[in-house]
């Protein structure tokens, strides 16, 4: 399945516009199913989305594993590891580990562990598109 | 090949929604519901069907999450 960038105007003028490989996603927790939208981060060890989605979804904190993860500006957080199901638009539904983050920065990431495992990834930006198909 | 539709009309969001929660339509061209938690949006939709939810974070800049 093939996706366009979502385009981002940039703040300064001067500057090209921002691209970035952006997907529909459903979260599919213990009690709710979540609509939301994740970057594909090859960069990202794990799936990682805002820990206002645990709740929502009613994944429960306190059950999950807890672990750190450090971001470009070197500083390490915490966070929570559980398995759900996972669908990106037009994809078949996953089961994965995700971790869920405390972070103003953060809305989703989808990331190598259990999803480029079974995911080709095939970023194309100089067409503005990038192709996902799963592993068969 | 199918190529997904989305639409990438987002600009209007990061002008007026930045760090905030937001509920939109699917080609991000109706804002439903905004706020600063995702929990004080879910409550103000009545469904969730054809809604995404999420925290506009700031693509308008050099993002390295």
């Amino acid at each position: 399945m093939k996706y366009r960038y979502l385009t981002s105007i940039n703040s300064n003028p001067n500057k090209p516009h921002f691209r970035r490989p952006v997907v529909d996603v459903e979260l599919y927790g213990p009690q709710k199913v979540t609509k939301t939208i994740a970057l594909v981060d090859s960069g990202a060890d794990y799936c990682l989305f805002n820990i206002e989605f645990a709740k929502e979804i009613g994944v429960e904190i306190g059950k999950c594993e807890k672990s750190r993860t450090i971001g470009v500006e070197g500083g390490s957080k915490e966070i929570f590891i559980t398995e759900i199901e996972l669908q990106v638009k037009n994809l078949n539904k996953v089961k994965i580990l995700v971790g869920f983050i405390d972070s103003r920065s953060v809305t989703g990431l989808i990331g190598q562990i259990g999803f480029f495992d079974k995911h080709r990834i095939k970023f194309e930006r100089d067409h503005d598109a990038f192709e996902i198909n799963p592993i068969k | 090949m199918n190529m997904d539709k989305t639409s990438t009309n987002f600009n209007k969001l990061l002008k007026s929604f930045k760090d905030q929660w937001v509920a939109v339509s699917e080609d991000y061209g109706t804002v439903f519901a905004s706020g600063h938690t995702l929990e004080s949006i879910s409550k103000k939709i009545k469904t969730t069907k054809n809604v995404k939810m999420f925290k506009v974070v700031p693509f308008d800049t050099i993002y390295s999450p």
